[in-house]
């Protein structure tokens, strides 16, 4: 099983051009340097913007074909997004930000309540459930935001900079924390970061992305010995 | 103590000048209307049934003419912060242009469009038999013309600042845009709009120009606490300084209460 990016998505002045192939179970490290294209490509598979030629396959659906206009819709796609910062709801509390994406297909609040249960457990979120957003740490955000992402059991799992903003100490509890996650999730798992660390800590592979082309990809090995 | 005495030794003497005349500039009128106000006659005027009439006309109108405001103006707010479509700036544009324009150019264009030989209001009374000028309905709609403006500008520049990635994620979470906007965008904005609909209900309860021209100036129907106030100034000045003051005195209680509970305490500075 694989996800296919051979696409190419103009804004402005900026070309992103891309091809590249995602294998089920791995995790991918994108980097590179501001505006070299991480977050767009993200942003596309994502299906917040559609590509301008070329394809997006997932599992050999097509997600998005330019050229046939089709293009599936963001909910529609089993896509979970982390943002930095986590970007939790902040109108919400923790517990309904974490079923948000149940209630959105229409699930009762009750259901989806347990349904979520092994989830905010897991990731030992059981004691916040009733707090405000403003009211928990960089790391607690970061936590809440991956079990809103992952609750509606998505194929994809798209991490942008999450570590970005902690403090060091924070930074290696998360990153920590987010192995474990990522070792848990069985589907594909893509991490935006301009961080180094993060990525050799966190990857299998590395992409490297600059003025909006890929200009690196191979394993962690690999990469380690370009060092 | 130190600190604030170090402060005010900085303070610049002639910027403070400056602005305590802006300051009594703006006191000055009032002081002048309180000085001639016939105290004594105060009760009797202000229960006169004409006044509470234009009273609760006033209120009445300027609530509907917010909630009117907030269900037109907050989804073309949206359109305008959200999608680009050709012609985006025109209706922009178009949609403040009664900010800038006096009142009473309102008035006559909504007259010569909804009045009974305008271009719709004729077609309005052949077919359905309605008729707008004079009525409380062209009260309301006057005042919507007026005071949509400042609902849609705040609401719009609130969802500009807005960072796109939470309707985002909230749309790869399943969340239609229906649901996300009514989730997610609404309640993050909900200051804004609250500040949108107070702007928009001071200038609606304030409308003179547009009202007079399109509504017509009839007591217990069109006649607003504005224009009871004018039409006072001709006939008995007395009232009309003491309905001047009662209108000071809601807008001003607005605008404190309001200020500090709703738009965002905002003050900080140097102590003085």
């Amino acid at each position: 099983m694989t996800l296919d990016s051979r696409f190419t998505l103009t804004r402005g002045s900026f070309e992103l051009n891309v091809d590249l192939s995602f294998n089920e179970g791995e995790v991918v490290a994108i980097m590179g340097p501001n505006g070299s294209g991480k977050s767009t490509f993200l942003h596309a598979i994502a299906g917040l913007l559609p590509a301008t030629s070329g394809t997006l396959l997932l599992d050999g659906e097509k997600l998005d074909d330019a050229s046939t206009d089709i293009f599936v819709d963001p909910t529609q796609r089993t896509v979970g997004l982390v943002f930095q910062g986590g970007l939790l709801f902040e109108t919400m509390s923790v517990l309904d930000n974490i079923i948000f994406g149940l209630r959105a297909r229409k699930i009762k609040r009750a259901d989806a309540v347990t349904q979520a249960e092994p989830l905010i457990s897991q990731l030992g979120l059981t004691d916040l459930l009733d707090r405000q957003p403003r009211e928990l740490s960089g790391g607690q955000s970061q936590r809440v935001a991956i079990a809103r992402a992952l609750v509606t059991q998505p194929k994809v799992l798209l991490l942008d900079e999450p570590m970005s903003g902690l403090d060091t100490a924070t930074r290696q509890l998360i990153r920590e924390e987010f192995c474990e996650v990522l070792a848990g999730f069985a589907g594909y798992r893509i991490l935006v970061t301009h961080d180094l660390e993060d990525a050799l800590a966190m990857a299998d592979r590395i992409i490297e992305l600059d003025h909006g082309k890929v200009v690196w990809d191979g394993t962690i090995s690999e990469y380690r010995a370009k060092l | 103590m130190n600190r604030s005495r170090r402060h005010r030794q900085r303070l610049p003497w002639q910027i403070v000048l400056i602005a305590a005349v802006a300051a009594a500039f703006f006191l000055a009128p009032f002081v002048g209307l309180m000085w001639r106000t016939p105290w004594s006659k105060f009760t009797d005027i202000v229960t006169r049934r004409e006044i509470r009439d234009a009273l609760w006309l006033s209120i009445e109108t300027s609530l509907i003419t917010s909630v009117i405001c907030c269900i037109f103006g907050v989804p073309l707010a949206w359109l305008l912060a959200r999608v680009e479509f050709p012609g985006r700036r025109f209706i922009r544009a178009l949609t403040t242009l009664s900010m800038v324009l006096p009142p009473v150019v309102g008035g006559i264009a909504l007259l010569f469009t909804f009045g009974r030989r305008g271009l719709i209001g004729q077609y309005l009374d052949q077919w359905f038999g309605i008729r707008l000028p004079f009525t409380m309905t062209a009260v309301v709609m006057a005042q919507c013309f007026v005071a949509m403006p400042f609902l849609v500008l705040t609401v719009e520049a609130a969802l500009r600042q807005l960072d796109l990635r939470y309707e985002g994620v909230a749309r790869t979470l399943g969340g239609s845009r229906w649901y996300v906007f009514r989730r997610v965008t609404l309640p993050s904005i909900r200051p804004s709009l609250f500040a949108g609909f107070v702007l928009a209900w001071a200038r609606a309860l304030g409308e003179f120009g547009a009202t007079i021209t399109f509504a017509g100036n009839l007591p217990g129907t069109t006649q607003t606490m504005p224009l009871a106030t004018y039409a006072a100034l001709d006939s008995n000045p007395e009232s009309a300084l003491i309905l001047s003051l009662v209108m000071i005195a809601i807008a001003f209680t607005i605008l404190i209460v309001l200020r500090d509970r709703w738009l965002g305490r905002s003050d900080q500075g140097l102590p003085l």
